[in-house]
C-alpha cells in the first residue's frame, strides 16, 4: 500500500468510516501477526494480540501523528501488549525459555523446503533468533524483515537509536557465536577432514 | 588485520559502513580466512533468512470480521446506526412533521358562523335549534378529533427525539445526506413539540431556493 493510499484511508479512518479502517487491517495484518508470532510463538495468542493491537489503534487514531509512518505506530502498540503477555507468561510460568516456545506448527509451516541444508540453516538461524531478548529479538525482527531504521525502531520500542544500535551489535555477536560454533566450525572441520582424505 | 579483529568490523560490513583502508583490510583478511569467509556468509544469511522467510503461520480467514466486530461493539450506538436506519428514522420524522402541519396549521373550520352573523332560516331548514345543534356535533367532532391527532403526534415525537438527538451529533460520521446534516443541529435544539416545524421549514425553504432560480431562468 502506498503512502499516498494509507493516508487517505487514515483520514477517511479518523472521520469514522469503518471500511476504511477495515482496508488499512487487510494491509497490515499479516506483517503484524508475522512480527507478534515470532515474539510470542504462540498461534493463538498471537492472533488475540493482533486483534487488540488493531481495536487499540482504531480507539487512539485520534491521537496518531501522521510525522510517524503508520506501520511504525502499530508495530509500537503491538510490541508492548506482547511484552505484556510475555511477562504475563513468565508470571505464570515462573521463568520464561524463548527456546522452547516454538511449537510443532514450525516444522508444519515449512511447506516450501528446499534443499535438507537449507532447511537446516534455516531451522538453526530462527532457533538461534528466538534465544535473544525480547528487544534484541525485536530489533533484528524490525531492521531485517521490516527494513526499519534504528531512528524508527527506537519509536517502536521506546528507546534512543543508540541503544537499538547496542541491541542490534549484541543480537549479532550473539548469533554469530551460537551459529558459529554449529555452522563455520562443522562446516571447517568437515572441509578439513575432506581435504585429508582426498590427501 | 586477524580473526578477532575482523569479526569486530562484521557489524559496519553488513550494513555497508566499512569504506577506505579499513574495508581494504577487512577483504584481505577474508581472502586468506576460510572462516571468517564462512562466518561473513553466515551473518548474511542470518539477514536473509530473517528478512524473506515467508513460513510464519497464516491467520484465520475471518480476522478481518473479528477485528471489525470487536471494534463495532466498543463504539457508541449512535455512532453504529447505519444510513438506512438513518433514512427510516428520518422518514418517520418527516412523516411526523407533516401530520403535525395538517393538525396545527390547516385546521378545519367549524360550522359554526361568525360572531354577530345569525344563522339564515330558509323553508327547507324549518328548525333553527336543531340546525345550531347539529353545527355543534360537528364542531364537537373536529375538536376530538384534532386532540386525537395531536396527543398521536406527541407520542410519537416522545418516541423519536431521544433518537433524532442522537442522530443529529453525527450526521458527519454516518455519511447521510447535505440535507439532513444541515438539519441535525436544528433537530438537536428542537426539544418541544411546536418547534419541529421551525427546525424542518428553514431546511425545505433552503431547498426550495435553488430550483426557484433555475425556474426563473426558464420563466424569463
Amino acid at each position: 500500500m502506498s503512502t499516498d493510499e494509507a493516508r487517505r484511508l487514515i483520514a477517511r479512518a479518523k472521520r469514522g468510516h469503518a471500511d476504511a479502517f477495515r482496508a488499512l487491517v487487510e494491509a497490515y495484518q499479516e506483517r503484524l501477526f508475522a512480527f507478534v508470532w515470532r515474539m510470542i510463538r504462540d498461534h493463538h495468542d498471537a492472533e488475540d494480540i493482533c486483534q487488540a493491537v488493531f481495536v487499540k489503534a482504531y480507539e487512539s487514531l485520534p491521537s496518531y501523528s501522521e510525522k510517524y509512518a503508520f506501520s511504525t505506530w502499530l508495530f509500537t502498540i503491538a510490541y508492548r501488549m506482547s511484552i505484556n503477555s510475555l511477562r504475563k507468561k513468565r508470571t505464570l510460568s515462573g521463568s520464561i525459555d524463548f527456546a522452547q516456545l516454538a511449537r510443532p506448527e514450525d516444522d508444519a509451516a515449512q511447506t516450501l523446503a528446499n534443499s535438507e541444508e537449507a532447511r537446516r540453516l534455516r531451522t538453526q538461524i530462527w532457533e538461534a533468533v528466538d534465544e535473544l531478548s525480547p528487544p534484541q529479538k525485536s530489533s533484528v525482527l524490525l531492521f531485517y524483515r521490516e527494513g526499519k531504521s534504528c531512528d524508527q525502531i527506537g519509536q517502536v520500542l521506546g528507546m534512543p537509536a543508540v541503544t537499538v544500535k547496542s541491541h542490534l551489535h549484541r543480537a549479532r555477536e550473539k548469533l554469530r557465536k551460537r551459529l558459529q560454533a554449529e555452522l563455520v566450525d562443522e562446516r571447517m572441520a568437515f572441509e578439513f577432514l575432506s581435504q585429508a582424505h582426498l590427501a | 588485520m586477524n580473526c578477532a579483529e575482523s569479526e569486530q568490523l562484521i557489524d559496519a560490513y553488513l550494513d555497508g559502513e566499512l569504506s577506505g583502508s579499513l574495508r581494504l583490510e577487512f577483504d584481505a583478511h577474508r581472502l586468506r580466512c576460510r572462516r571468517c569467509q564462512l562466518t561473513v556468509a553466515m551473518m548474511e544469511s542470518v539477514g536473509h533468512v530473517v528478512a524473506g522467510d515467508r513460513s510464519t503461520p497464516l491467520l484465520a480467514e475471518d480476522f478481518t470480521d473479528r477485528v471489525m466486530t470487536a471494534i463495532d461493539r466498543r463504539r457508541p450506538l449512535a455512532v453504529r446506526l447505519r444510513p438506512t436506519r438513518v433514512a427510516i428514522v428520518a422518514g418517520a420524522l418527516l412523516q411526523a412533521a407533516a401530520v403535525i402541519y395538517l393538525a396545527v396549521v390547516v385546521q378545519p373550520q367549524p360550522a359554526t358562523p361568525p360572531p354577530g352573523v345569525l344563522p339564515t332560516v330558509t323553508r327547507a331548514d324549518p328548525d333553527p335549534t336543531e340546525r345550531f345543534a347539529r353545527a355543534d356535533q360537528k364542531v364537537e367532532r373536529h375538536e376530538a378529533l384534532h386532540d386525537y391527532i395531536l396527543s398521536r403526534v406527541e407520542a410519537a415525537w416522545a418516541n423519536l427525539t431521544s433518537e433524532s438527538q442522537q442522530l443529529a451529533r453525527y450526521p458527519l460520521d454516518l455519511g447521510v445526506s447535505g440535507r439532513l446534516a444541515r438539519a441535525a443541529p436544528s433537530l438537536e435544539q428542537a426539544g418541544p413539540l411546536g418547534r419541529i416545524l421551525e427546525a424542518l421549514l428553514p431546511v425545505a425553504a433552503e431547498e426550495a431556493e435553488s430550483p426557484t432560480s433555475t425556474d426563473d431562468e426558464h420563466s424569463l
